[in-house]
């Protein structure tokens, strides 16, 4: 059934919203329109309320915010550091304190075993159980351990320093970049998607 | 809730706000360049000066930051919820403006048009600008949602927390008013003496 109007609504159309008719309520506008075609008293109406609109058109400049504004605003935010920031750097000082405090077997031998020679093979050092000499016969010899505690650190010096290469090259890898965002922006959030929203405004209750 | 029919529109900003909420501050960059003129706008015709309009924006933008974590997209587009939080700003700056007791609406906007009169060009800006200010506040901020900002019916009162109806009375009185107010700038307009 087609929905009309009387010339009352249309006033009060008028009265409330003036006379952009795409700022008239959905349900009214297809009617609302079809009396101004028609009626001669609506169209004095829509006349009286298109000046006042013209009126309030002047006042619309508002100025804009000063250029500092922005900046303001983002440096009144608390934003969390970088994560690069807060990556521990690495130097000489600080693989040197961290190998300090690694228990590496001592590798000074004693003074006995300095004074016995060693005559056994190669191969025999190889498969001996006495420890991990597998390296050369001088290393051998010397009974020294510092061939695989140094092994141990290059691997240590190696992660910490790919750790924080890749720290820095991937900040906030858990999350999707702006560009990535940007490239699915404006989709597919709907309604059903989700409920809530933020839990207040700002305080106040009208009068 | 008033509104709520519109609710499955995409949200534009749900993306930004999503990240946001997560610390990202090339998102809070972009959303601040997005919204920000719109925000500093709403608060300027509301309190009736750039200095208050600007700090109005400020709280609102460390409000978003602080409540983006808790962004759930859905229930409200963010710039309905964004012009909530301006609006309501704005009226508890008007408030307190009216507890100090240093003026009230029109006054401080009558210095606002004092303090700018030599920059505005047109006799009738000023004029209009001057009863939009005398407008009561409710009625100023109906207008301004619906008038100026291009909002619904529904979205400015969702946003101004009152009936659809309510927002119509006001916008009613709000132009009745005007209409009175500008009166002699109508008969100008119309070329009569």
């Amino acid at each position: 059934m087609e929905h009309r109007i009387t010339l009352s609504r249309f006033q009060a159309i008028l009265d409330a919203y003036g006379a952009d008719t795409t700022r008239w309520p959905d349900l009214d506008r297809a009617a609302a329109v079809a009396l101004l075609k028609v009626s001669a008293e609506a169209q004095e109406m829509f006349a009286e309320a298109r000046d006042l609109d013209i009126l309030l058109m002047q006042a619309m400049e508002c100025p804009p915010p000063s250029p500092s504004l922005r900046n303001r605003i983002l440096d009144a935010i608390p934003f969390p550091p970088a994560a690069a920031d807060e990556a521990v750097p690495v130097n000489a000082t600080s693989v040197a304190t961290i190998m300090a405090a690694i228990p590496f077997p001592a590798a000074a031998t004693t003074a006995a075993e300095a004074s016995i020679p060693d005559t056994r093979s190669v191969d025999e050092t190889l498969v001996s159980p006495r420890g991990m000499r597998w390296i050369s016969a001088d290393i051998l010899r010397r009974k020294a351990l510092w061939v695989p505690a140094a092994a141990l650190a290059a691997s240590l010096v190696l992660g910490i320093v790919s750790g924080a290469v890749v720290q820095h090259a991937l900040p906030n890898s858990q999350s999707p970049s702006l560009e990535q965002v940007l490239s699915l922006g404006f989709s597919t959030q709907t309604a059903s998607l989700a409920l809530g929203a933020p839990a207040d405004g700002a305080s106040g209750e009208w009068e | 809730m008033a509104g709520s029919a519109e609710r499955s529109v995409t949200d534009p900003d749900a993306d930004l706000v999503l990240l946001v909420g997560q610390g990202d501050r090339s998102a809070c960059e972009m959303l601040v360049g997005r919204h920000l003129n719109r925000v500093t706008a709403v608060a300027y015709r509301v309190l009736g000066n750039s200095a208050d309009a600007e700090d109005v924006a400020q709280e609102v933008f460390l409000k978003v930051w602080q409540h983006a974590v808790g962004w759930r997209p859905g229930q409200a587009l963010f710039s309905t919820w964004l012009h909530t939080v301006t609006i309501n700003l704005c009226r508890d700056r008007l408030r307190k403006r009216r507890e100090s007791s240093l003026d009230d609406a029109g006054d401080v906007a009558d210095e606002r048009h004092d303090a700018e009169k030599t920059l505005q060009s047109s006799r009738v800006s000023h004029v209009v600008d001057k009863a939009l200010a005398n407008l009561p506040e409710r009625q100023r901020m109906a207008l301004t949602l619906c008038h100026y900002q291009g909002l619904t019916n529904i979205e400015a009162a969702e946003i101004m927390e009152v009936s659809v109806e309510a927002v119509e009375s006001l916008l009613s009185r709000a132009r009745r008013s005007l209409r009175v107010q500008l009166q002699d700038q109508i008969a100008d307009l119309r070329g009569e003496p």
